[in-house]
């Protein structure tokens, strides 16, 4: 069991004199196997809370709880520890490395788990035939269209089996019949390995997939569908 | 480790003419790290070789008058006659070789128009042909020498212009303090390629040398030859214990002599080592460039790495391998070019006759400089290499992993 709750997130910026509040009480409960999204105008705060949620930010204030673990005031080292063990990440521009074959790309993933150990060429392989990309793992991200870099992505993110995947825009640089593709890929995989996805979209079509949608406006929740 | 490896080796690829420009100086560095240590060990090995085999032997029993700083060569001063006890010390002795007396002054060579100043050595030519090899460098091939037979260094005979059989008169002063002259006859010459003995030294039998200074038996001194496993060491201090009777006499050994030349040798190489300190650090500037020039093009790329939770010991780790390798790649080259140059240096070396001339370049050696070669020095220049390599990214390295995610995932 995995819920995540996050709990009157308050987020400040601060530009020049002026602090600008991107994130205003914000508190939602997510439980595990969710496949959530989160929509809203640019400037709504979607990305500043995927970057609290997903660790790589600090709240102004509130809480972020990982079932009982609440996150918030961990220095560095322990969230990327945190990261490193239990959140994926996937990119609106894929964010591969170009000097590594889709199987590296993978399996950077778990070289930089402490833990790593180096009997995970199954582990690679299957993740990459669950996302229907096993027959290009030689290839260079170069050599790979928008839709297979997104593939191998999402594949980067899932194969340490983290509890949480979380998703900037994942279709915004696809096509419509690529972006179809890429989300029923991710959500295939919430089904397949019960695993929660957040993912922020402009995107009608995208929103379509999840089972809850979450509006922003201005920094504050409007409307949970 | 081996994924990083790869990958620090596919990154360095990235840009390919910048690494190869990074790499040059690396190259370049350690290739002459290794050059100048293979000629500096040769001169040092050559001239230690030159001192031993042509000046000192392997120690020498003088006077206690004698110093090696003012070199004085007055008999009356230093000559000394060796005690019977001494003689069979040295001939029952297991570690000795050989040994020879010389008898050594200054004096003037002149064929009657040109006078030149010179070393007079007066010698027993049979022990002494064991004890140096002086003799081995010998043209024509001299048996033995009588009195009145002379055989000169080989740059005292291009000075005079002359040939074998010449007649030549050398001058000098008498233990009696009175100037006196004795005619020779020229019977062969040496080349040693020891400037000491080729450009001033004439040897004349040891008795003819004993009549003209009226000295008797006194000697200058007693060279001795220990064989090839025999540490100087221990015989020194077996040595001392007989010497204890004999207050007037030391012994002075190879080492003594070569002080100056250990001197130079590590001043030369204190020098030579801060030019190539300079072109390294040139090669480590060159890399903590290119490893920032990396880190900026590729932020996005660590960002992203970061997110996934890459530890900061990881991200840094990946640019350390970076420079090591850039670090490991020149040196490996320079390792190459370096290792190539010595071997030619050790086996041909190079000629500086026409450079140095007359010169004294504090060795003695005149002509071919020849070099060392030595795998451990070649390996402790690559190490050294690679080493800068680390040291110089570690810094930008840094610069990776203090930026803040969110600004460098934009």
């Amino acid at each position: 069991m995995q819920d995540i709750k996050v709990e009157n997130i308050v987020k400040d910026y601060k530009v020049g004199d002026v602090v600008v509040r991107a994130l205003n009480s914000v508190s939602l409960e997510i439980k595990k196997g969710s496949f959530i999204s989160i929509a809203g105008p640019s400037g709504s705060g979607k990305t500043t809370l995927l970057n609290i949620i997903g660790c790589l930010d600090q709240p102004t204030s509130g809480n972020l709880y990982f079932d009982k673990e609440n996150v918030v005031g961990y220095d560095d080292n322990k969230l990327t520890y945190f990261r490193n063990q239990n959140i994926g990440f996937i990119f609106q521009d894929f964010n591969l490395i170009p000097v590594l074959t889709v199987y590296e790309n993978v399996e950077f993933s778990l070289a930089i788990n402490p833990k790593f150990n180096r009997n995970h060429k199954k582990l690679v392989e299957e993740i990459l035939d669950m996302v229907g990309i096993l027959d290009l793992k030689n290839r260079f991200p170069k050599e790979l269209s928008g839709g297979q870099k997104q593939r191998v992505a999402i594949a980067r993110a899932l194969v340490k089996k983290p509890i949480l995947v979380l998703a900037d825009e994942p279709t915004a640089n696809l096509d419509s019949e690529n972006a179809k593709n890429v989300m029923e890929i991710m959500r295939k995989m919430n089904r397949d390995l019960n695993t929660t996805f957040i993912f922020s979209t402009h995107d009608k079509l995208v929103m379509d997939y999840a089972d809850d949608v979450i509006f922003l406006r201005d920094g504050r929740i409007v409307e949970k569908v | 480790m081996v994924f990083w490896i790869k990958l620090a080796f596919k990154n360095i690829f990235r840009s390919k003419q910048r690494t190869i420009l990074t790499l040059i100086p690396v190259i370049f560095g350690v290739m002459l790290l290794i050059t100048m240590f293979s000629l500096l060990d040769g001169l040092n090995r050559d001239s230690i070789n030159n001192l031993i085999n042509f000046e000192t032997a392997s120690l020498k029993l003088v006077s206690k008058n004698f110093s090696l700083s003012d070199k004085k060569l007055d008999i009356n001063e230093i000559g000394f006659i060796v005690p019977e006890e001494i003689i069979k010390f040295l001939i029952n002795s297991d570690m000795v070789e050989s040994f020879t007396y010389e008898i050594v002054f200054i004096g003037n060579l002149s064929d009657g128009l040109n006078k030149l100043p010179v070393l007079i050595k007066g010698i027993d030519f049979n022990s002494y042909k064991k004890t140096y090899k002086t003799f081995d460098m010998s043209f024509s091939k001299i048996e033995n020498f009588d009195a009145g037979s002379i055989v000169v260094g080989s740059d005292i005979l291009k000075y005079f212009e002359i040939n074998t059989d010449s007649l030549l008169i050398i001058q000098s002063r008498t233990s009696g303090g009175t100037f006196d002259a004795f005619d020779t006859k020229l019977i062969g010459y040496v080349s040693t390629g020891n400037p000491n003995i080729d450009r001033t030294t004439v040897f004349v039998s040891i008795d003819q040398a004993r009549n003209f200074l009226n000295v008797e038996k006194k000697v200058s001194n007693v060279s001795i030859k220990l064989k090839k496993n025999g540490s100087l060491y221990d015989f020194v201090k077996k040595f001392d214990k007989v010497l204890s009777k004999y207050p007037d006499l030391k012994l002075v050994t190879w080492e003594d002599f070569a002080f100056e030349i250990k001197a130079i040798d590590s001043a030369k190489k204190y020098s030579g080592g801060i030019i190539i300190f300079v072109i390294l650090i040139i090669g480590g500037v060159g890399i903590a460039n290119t490893i920032l020039l990396s880190i900026y093009e590729r932020f996005k790329e660590i960002g992203t790495m970061r997110a996934m939770g890459a530890p900061n010991q990881v991200i840094l780790k990946m640019f350390v391998f970076e420079g090591a390798l850039i670090g490991l790649i020149g040196s490996l080259f320079g390792m190459l070019l370096g290792g190539l140059i010595s071997l030619y240096l050790y086996r041909v070396g190079l000629d500086f006759s026409g450079v140095i001339g007359d010169m004294d370049i504090g060795y003695p050696i005149k002509s071919i400089f020849r070099g060392s070669f030595n795998l451990i020095s070649i390996l402790q220049a690559g190490i050294f290499g690679t080493f800068i390599g680390v040291l110089a990214s570690f810094y930008p390295a840094r610069r990776a992993i203090r930026e803040n995610i969110i600004r460098i995932l934009k």
